[in-house]
């Protein structure tokens, strides 16, 4: 247990941090503007590891072009799901939790059903593995890193910085208002939810190279990305950020020296307490009255 | 009078209660018809009807949904399977003491009351954190989700008192006792969970028409207005909480011993959202619907995994697949669930005739 | 009448201001006890923002609230409410939706709030009697076994006057009771509240100047965050300066 072997958990966190925000971000995106909470995101990750693996795997299509096709096919699902399902139950918890929880298993069986059990591996498009002084990190993690900072900034330029962004935006704060100047909110929100479920496709294109493509891919991340999402608070990509951080590197540290498990456990424990204190999660600005 | 009175009173109550007797009846003469193996099914899906009772109270009348509700399932059940394994010396168990904490399980009476308190106090942990920090309807359903799905991997992991993966053997079918001398046979050990059911379903009954189960349903209906009037609404969340994780855990132990078998799923997350499916066919909030719900779709799988175990041998995987299906269809079609639509059918005809009555009074008023 | 009664509440130079912006300057008032007051005034006058003092919600920047001779400035909502006994109707029917009528009148019973008395509540002779004179009060003895949800947008506003009465409140505080409702519904409104008088002590906060003819006996009005003027329906309808600020607004012909 010197310093290197900590320092080498840490570094291994860090790469695992910005996995694990890139995993998470189109759950935010549907949550923080739409205030739906998407139970088949993490079927999502499992399709868009499909994806990945008969785009680049099978049909050596280009990995930059099978993350951009992966995003763009998931995109077009996540519109069509919105159309077809999504849109009816807006404002109803349950009836989301359900309907989302619905499409997640029909997702994950349809997948069993069409590939089967069995694992698929998809070669790392870069296999080096690169030194720096003691430590050592694999390239690829270091490229996700750039995906999740692409995928991070890319949507938040889209949020905050072009005319569908600012419809996005006012939607959130005011959907009558938004609707009486003439914006049609039913067109946003398709196109926010497909953003949404495109990041997810996108990130589990990303990922599965890191891991090994089969139906239950998804379930893995069910519980962090969540927890994520319920420490990180919805309305500030800050919090997302630092809350990826915060789990991921206790999750990293913690299983250097016990179980993952219990790391798990551990982690879990510490959001449950940090959501005691902070409700909204953590940099949420204070609301107005 | 008196009499009369009776079958007004009779006729004032909701269709429901109606069913609930029905299918008690139902329940009551069903092992004089059938066969050992279906004795058997339908005393396990009366297990599980307890347990979507214990979801019910909390999510159909108090408005929490529980995403993890198996987290206090399989906790329940956990206990007397180590109970079991302990007194019976299964051959994985390389432990000579129980530490202190699970001590209380080397006694079978010790172990069923574990099975009680356990949930109750994970239950009594979370809800404290959760409802004392005013923390939102969904923030709650995503934590207990999570809950349960560590609860999963916490029960895989700690192989040497689970076994892991391979889950707990019970040898012998008793309520508490681990000797084999007391096994019950099949018909007595149904008629045993039926009194259990059938006194879980008047726990029920008597708590969502007291004073405090129409706290509950106010809480969900309108929690911010209930504060108004001075009710400190964190203290009722907690007690029914509890309340349920006691009853899961009972549903837990009642399951275990009827599959003479507990594994880390019982705790997992798929049974967690299964059990919701339940709740939500039958209909939320009326504990007829839970246990209709329940009764229905467990029968309609063992229906047609005898049907299809011939053709394919991975029935379970397009089982899963029909349960999407079906929630995707009652969340379009029948929101309240097939009790829920009942009952306002019947609320719609009742409010008809009321309304009729008023008016004609009104109208004789006037003249 | 007035003058000898005991003075449940009494706000002295009471201000309060947000971000500069004076809300309400220097208002004094003294509510009898049994009494029937209501509140008038332009929009922007300062009525809710006064509402918003006394219950607790808003604190002010200077000034006291006295309550039954006790000092309740500054005093969280949940112990106003519950220590100190101020209903407060709010504007939109807020009601628990799928409960019966009676069901939510029950919940607002006062006395049986606590945990232990809710789990141990048995329904005794005079709560029953209790429920029904409150359901009889406020029009809804019919419809007791409705849900809630399926009331029209009156007989809601009702129901929840019914669960202010019922929390057996010292002072009671309507805010706009009648928006939203039918003339029709708008005169028996009126009734009901003539009827609560003299059992309670009541604030009513209105628009409608036809209502408040019907009900008022003494008017405060506010204008600019400042008393305007006090007095009986009379005098305050004669009042120049009152007639000036609001009465015109009112669409001149109305007020007679």
């Amino acid at each position: 247990m010197n310093s290197v072997y900590i320092g080498q958990l840490i570094v291994s966190g860090i790469s695992s941090s910005f996995i694990l925000l890139l995993t998470s971000l189109g759950l935010i995106i549907i949550m923080g503007y739409m205030k739906v909470v998407n139970l088949a995101h993490t079927s999502m990750l499992m399709a868009g590891a499909y994806l990945c693996y008969f785009l680049y795997q099978v049909a050596h299509v280009p990995f930059v072009l099978t993350l951009i096709l992966s995003y763009l096919l998931s995109f077009a699902f996540g519109a069509v799901i919105e159309r077809v399902i999504i849109c009816h139950f807006y404002g109803k918890m349950a009836e989301t939790l359900l309907a989302t929880y619905a499409l997640s298993i029909i997702l994950n069986q349809t997948a069993l059903l069409l590939f089967g059990k069995n694992y698929k591996q998809v070669a790392a498009p870069v296999k080096t593995v690169l030194y720096f002084g003691p430590f050592y990190i694999e390239a690829y993690r270091l490229i996700i890193c750039g995906i999740a900072v692409i995928a991070l900034l890319g949507t938040m330029l889209f949020i905050n910085r072009t005319p569908m962004g600012r419809k996005i935006r006012s939607t959130t704060q005011n959907r009558t208002m938004t609707e009486c100047l003439g914006i049609d909110t039913r067109k946003v929100d398709t196109i926010t939810f497909a953003h949404g479920m495109g990041l997810a496709g996108l990130a589990g294109a990303a990922i599965a190279p890191l891991s090994t493509v089969t139906y239950t891919l998804g379930d893995s991340w069910l519980t962090n990305t969540f927890m994520n999402v319920v420490m990180g608070g919805v309305s500030s990509m800050l919090g997302t950020l630092a809350s990826s951080f915060l789990i991921q590197e206790s999750i990293s540290l913690l299983s250097g020296f016990a179980s993952s498990v219990t790391a798990q456990i551990v982690v879990l424990l510490f959001v449950i307490l940090v959501v005691r204190i902070k409700p909204e999660g953590l940099f949420t600005p204070k609301e107005r009255r | 009078m008196a009499k009369s009175d009776f079958t007004k009173r009779l006729k004032e109550l909701p269709v429901n209660r109606y069913i609930d007797a029905v299918l008690f009846i139902f329940l009551l003469v069903f092992p004089s018809m059938n066969g050992k193996y279906w004795i058997y099914v339908m005393t396990g899906i009366m297990a599980y009807m307890i347990f979507a009772l214990s979801l019910d109270l909390l999510w159909g009348y108090t408005g929490l949904m529980s995403m993890g509700h198996s987290l206090l399932f399989g906790a329940g059940g956990y206990m007397v399977g180590i109970c079991s394994a302990y007194m019976n010396g299964a051959d994985w168990i390389t432990f000579d003491h129980l530490p202190w904490f699970l001590s209380p399980l080397s006694t079978p009476a010790g172990a069923f009351a574990m099975a009680l308190i356990v949930p109750g106090l994970i239950s009594l942990f979370i809800g404290f954190f959760m409802f004392s920090g005013r923390i939102q309807g969904v923030f709650f359903s995503l934590i207990t989700m999570a809950m349960s799905g560590v609860a999963e991997l916490f029960i895989i992991n700690q192989s040497k008192y689970t076994h892991g993966n391979s889950g707990i053997s019970l040898t012998a079918r008793t309520i508490i006792s681990n000797n084999m001398a007391d096994h019950m046979d099949d018909t007595s050990f149904y008629y045993t969970v039926f009194a259990f059911l059938v006194l879980v379903y008047l726990l029920c009954l008597l708590i969502v028409n007291s004073r405090l189960g129409k706290v509950l349903q106010a809480v969900r209906e309108n929690e911010n207005r209930l504060t108004f009037f001075g009710y400190k609404t964190s203290a009722f969340k907690l007690l029914i909480y509890m309340i349920s994780g006691v009853l899961a855990g009972l549903a837990g132990v009642l399951y275990a011993r009827t599959q003479g078998s507990i594994n880390s799923s019982s705790a997992g997350i798929e049974l967690s959202t299964v059990v919701l499916v339940w709740v939500a066919v039958g209909g939320r909030g009326n504990l007829t619907g839970a246990m209709t719900g329940t009764l229905l779709l467990q029968v309609a799988e063992t229906l047609l995994n005898s049907m299809f175990s011939g053709i394919s041998a991975d029935f379970a995987q397009y089982w899963r697949l029909v349960q999407g299906i079906i929630i995707l269809i009652i969340v379009f079609f029948i929101p309240k669930g097939i009790v829920g639509e009942l009952i306002s059918l019947q609320q719609r005809k009742r409010d008809y005739l009321r309304k009729e009555a008023i008016l004609r009074k009104e109208a004789e008023d006037h003249a | 009448m007035r003058k000898d009664g005991k003075v449940l509440l009494e706000v002295k130079h009471l201000s309060v201001e947000f971000n500069g912006f004076k809300a309400l300057t220097d208002v004094n008032m003294k509510i009898y006890d049994g009494e029937l007051r209501v509140i008038i005034g332009p929009n922007g006058a300062g009525k809710t923002t006064f509402m918003d003092l006394v219950t607790g919600k808003t604190t002010p920047t200077s000034g006291k609230i006295l309550f039954d001779g006790t000092d309740i400035t500054g005093k969280q909502t949940t112990e106003i409410t519950g220590r100190y006994h101020i209903g407060r109707k709010f504007q939109g029917p807020n009601v628990f939706d799928n409960m019966t009528v009676r069901e939510n009148i029950e919940i607002a019973v006062s006395g049986y709030n606590s945990l232990f008395k809710c789990c141990f509540f048995r329904k005794s002779r005079e709560y029953t009697d209790k429920v029904d004179e409150i359901l009889r009060k406020v029009n809804l003895d019919d419809y007791a076994g409705f849900a809630a949800g399926d009331l029209s947008h009156g007989q809601r506003q009702w129901l929840e006057i019914g669960m202010v009465i019922a929390q057996d409140p010292k002072l009671i505080i309507l805010d706009e009771p009648t928006a939203g409702m039918t003339a029709q519904e708008t005169y028996k409104t009126g009734e009901m509240i003539k009827q609560m008088k003299g059992e309670h002590t009541l604030i009513v906060v209105e628009h409608d100047m036809d209502f408040v003819r019907q009900v008022a006996e003494y008017v405060t009005v506010l204008n600019y965050g400042k008393l305007l003027a006090e007095g009986t329906m009379e005098e305050i309808q004669n009042n120049p300066e009152v007639v000036a600020v609001y009465l015109k607004e009112d669409g001149g012909g109305r007020h007679v």
